[in-house]
């Protein structure tokens, strides 16, 4: 397969997870206030962008982070370039340089969700209830589109390069909502008080609710839910599909599968050992330190993806 | 119900219904189903169409001062309808034509008898912007340069089908007579069954029969070779890569390595390629050899290609063929290589290079179609009865300036075909790109794209400029199974679908000897 395609493949790939991931977040948190009807709007509202790493280019165009301004910035705004507009966009951009090598089927169906969102998205104010509409309709299509790909593509290295990218992509929204978190929790009094003690089960709860796990939480976990039984089962379980071992391990198993994969593989081993070594108990407590760990995840899940460019990629072009 | 053919009327030659308002017999079925249809029907098949192009992302790419847009594919749902036995003679005379210009081109670039024969002039081809000294002595497999060959043919008033230019370089538009094909059976599916249409599906794997037709190698690795994404026919790039199992490649993918061979960078590093079937022009493959700015090429690649460590098609140099002046040489050529008479018509041209021929010319500008020799897209052309004084005028002096870059036609009053108009059924201009390929046996496709200048009276059918397309149907009127499935038809019902599903005799296949 050419260097260039895939590197498109992988992007693709990525863009369409981040895709589902902003419709998730976005759906699932408006749920979430809806159960929190004394939170301030702008201290509901504005973890979304945080979780997005996307303050400064909120502040830029909006004031207060109302739930019009939120939703719009995150689903609507052309200017934002992780917006679920723009992320469609590139979305195309990627698609049009792998044309060749997606399936026909799985072409159209991403086309079609393409133009389908260029087509509903747009700046107009939507009710809640078409909002939630229409994050369901896109859900669906994106669902329909994996379960497409999975089915039809032929499952080489065109595949492993979708799963790559995909993976990467999951871990590394999975630490940014826990990250996210970390922020909320210190919000807190600090005390030792039962309304702490329910707000921080609340706070845990839209964790789960944000990366579908409460269900399989309640089953598999069981205990109440707290910070360290939740750190636990979204970071270090092996089963879960969004957890961040999950995903690294899954991700190495691909590697596995290329001809040269020792670059890549070497950082994921480092990363592992950083993600097991954690003291759950303690960062549960300590938010600022739950920051600094989710930190230093990032930063080597960012020394993976950078491997695996240097190892499959073509390099940038002399200028 | 109302007749719709009853008020259509063409100002010239109608490919689908005769001056006596009955349609042609060939196309009967499909004018009276088109005429039954209600239409609300007529408009929910049109959005329909719409609806697989923008799904299939059937698209074409146009340069704006926004940037690059993709528009959608333009196909308008009335097929253009052409009976197979008068195929089979345009197919021939197509046939003889390529054979006879692979074998000028060849000539050329080795002997230059045909110069030396005084048939074709000297100067004109040392003239030309299109001839390559880089080539001279090359002799590429089965002496063969232009695999691909795009000609446009056009119906005149009385009927005569002329050759209008032989697009010899990088003709594009086969991926959307292929589209057409599918789009049309997704809208009108009935259609499908009731008549005998030939399919054109088999263009890709006769594509890359030809293309591996080129190389000693088993199974050979080909690439298409594309400007990139912002090209105007990047959609037709990327589909015959698809489709024929081919690499889409950039320049940028690609390497001369050390022993001069041509290499792929892949994530397993370099690989070999063995054909390259470019969708670059001439001057920008190689910027060692030629235009040493273009960053579309690859380092070396004429080298390569010289030493037989790659193919290339088409070949460089091929498209000294499709300079319009040349073009006017075609019958002789034809005559000369094959000593047969040419099956097909030249438009009567008239070369401004030659003194009587260019004052001619000038005197005419108001009813003649002026072109210059070497522009392709229907760019810097003059069509004389729609022009203004000022464009005349501007023309009269390029002519006079570069005589040698122009040629004069007359205005062809070229045929129509009904074309649905805010759904009414009106004339339209239209022409017809057959695809010729040529390696070690020679194939043309069946039928080809149909383009139609869809404003009233324009006889621009260029997508980039305002023209639309048809799905072409060559049908067989007479085949022995249509008598056979209408009877069945009225005997069993429920065996009325098995004749359709009998295999479709197709032309015999062309062999090398031809």
């Amino acid at each position: 397969m050419l260097a260039r395609v895939a590197e498109n493949i992988y992007w693709l790939s990525r863009y369409l997870e981040r895709a589902e991931n902003t419709v998730r977040l976005v759906d699932v948190h408006s749920r979430m206030l809806l159960d929190l009807p004394d939170v301030a709007d702008h201290v509901g509202w504005i973890p979304l962008i945080s979780i997005n790493a996307l303050d400064e280019e909120f502040a830029k165009n909006n004031g207060i982070a109302s739930e019009q301004n939120v939703c719009d910035f995150m689903i609507a705004d052309n200017e934002n370039t992780g917006s679920l507009h723009n992320t469609f966009v590139a979305i195309q951009n990627n698609l049009r340089s792998c044309r060749d090598i997606v399936p026909r089927t799985s072409y159209e169906a991403i086309n079609s969700a393409c133009l389908f969102v260029r087509k509903k998205v747009s700046k107009a104010a939507m009710t809640p209830g078409q909002r939630s509409e229409l994050l369901g309709d896109v859900r669906s299509r994106l669902l329909a589109i994996s379960g497409e790909i999975n089915s039809s593509m032929f499952h080489d290295e065109g595949y492993r390069f979708m799963r790559l990218g995909c993976d990467i992509e999951r871990a590394d929204m999975t630490s940014r909502i826990i990250d996210v978190q970390s922020a909320w929790l210190t919000l807190g009094d600090g005390g030792s008080g039962l309304e702490n003690i329910a707000f921080q089960q609340q706070r845990w709860l839209s964790v789960l609710h944000t990366l579908s796990a409460v269900q399989m939480y309640r089953q598999h976990v069981r205990t109440p839910i707290n910070g360290e039984d939740t750190l636990r089962f979204l970071l270090h379980d092996s089963k879960l599909p969004r957890s961040y071992r999950f995903c690294i391990e899954h991700l190495d198993n691909t590697l596995a599968q290329f001809n040269q994969h020792e670059k890549p593989r070497a950082a994921i081993v480092q990363l592992r050992e950083q993600l097991l070594a954690a003291d759950l108990a303690e960062l549960a407590q300590t938010p600022i330190e739950l920051h600094r760990f989710i930190d230093a995840l990032q930063q080597s899940l960012q020394t993976v993806s950078s491997a695996i460019a240097q190892t499959y990629f073509l390099p940038p072009q002399e200028t | 119900m109302r007749n719709r053919w009853s008020d259509y009327q063409s100002p010239g030659f109608d490919e689908l219904i005769q001056a006596d308002g009955q349609a042609r017999p060939f196309a009967h079925k499909v004018a009276s189903w088109l005429n039954d249809l209600s239409p609300e029907d007529l408009s929910s098949r049109e959005h329909a169409a719409q609806l697989a192009i923008a799904q299939m992302g059937i698209t074409f790419t146009v340069y704006s001062d926004k940037g690059n847009i993709d528009r959608e594919w333009p196909l308008d749902i009335i097929p253009r309808v052409i009976d197979a036995n008068e195929w089979r003679e345009i197919e021939k005379g197509l046939k003889q034509r390529l054979q006879a210009l692979n074998m000028f081109i060849h000539d050329l670039y080795n002997d230059q008898a045909i110069l030396n024969d005084n048939i074709v002039p000297r100067q004109l081809i040392e003239t030309s912007s299109n001839f390559r000294p880089e080539c001279i002595g090359m002799n590429p497999p089965h002496q063969v340069w232009a695999h691909i060959c795009g000609s446009d043919l056009v119906r005149g008033e009385d009927g005569t089908v002329y050759v209008l230019e032989d697009n010899l370089r990088v003709p594009s538009g086969v991926s959307y007579m292929i589209e057409n094909r599918e789009v049309m059976k997704r809208a009108l599916p009935e259609v499908f069954r009731q008549s005998h249409i030939l399919p054109v599906d088999t263009y890709p794997s006769d594509l890359r029969a030809t293309l591996s037709s080129l190389t000693d190698v088993k199974n050979p690795t080909i690439g298409v070779l594309t400007p990139g994404v912002f090209n105007s026919a990047y959609f037709e790039h990327s589909y015959l890569a698809q489709q024929m199992g081919a690499e889409l490649v950039e320049g940028r993918d690609l390497v001369v390595d050390s022993d001069g061979y041509v290499n792929m960078l892949t994530v397993d590093g370099p690989q070999p390629i063995h054909v390259i079937y470019r969708r670059v022009d001439d001057e920008f493959i190689d910027p060692e050899c030629f235009n040493e700015n273009s960053t579309l090429g690859v380092k070396g690649l004429m080298k390569a290609w010289r030493d037989g460590k790659v193919a290339i098609a088409n070949a460089p140099g091929a498209g000294v063929a499709d300079d319009k002046v040349v073009y006017s040489y075609v019958p002789d050529i034809i005559r000369y290589y094959l000593n047969e008479e040419p099956l097909l018509q030249n438009v009567p041209t008239y070369r401004c290079e030659n003194t009587e021929e260019r004052e001619h010319v000038l005197n005419n500008l108001d009813s003649l179609v002026v072109k210059p020799a070497n522009e392709s897209g229907g760019y810097g052309m003059l069509i004389g009865p729609m022009s203004t004084p000022e464009e005349q005028a501007d023309m009269a002096k390029n002519i006079k300036d570069n005589p040698r870059n122009y040629i004069g036609q007359p205005t062809l009053t070229l045929s129509t075909a009904p074309t649905l108009c805010d759904d009414t059924f009106k004339a339209r201009h239209i022409d017809l790109r057959p695809f010729v390929l040529q390696g070690e046996s020679i194939k043309v496709t069946t039928g080809g794209l149909t383009r139609v200048a869809l404003r009233e009276g324009s006889l621009i059918v260029n997508s980039s400029q305002g023209g639309g397309s048809k799905d072409t149907w060559v049908v067989e009127f007479d085949h022995p199974s249509m008598s056979q499935s209408q009877s069945q038809t009225q005997s069993s019902v429920v065996e009325s679908d098995q004749p359709d599903l009998e295999p479709v005799q197709t032309p015999p296949p062309a062999s090398s000897k031809e």
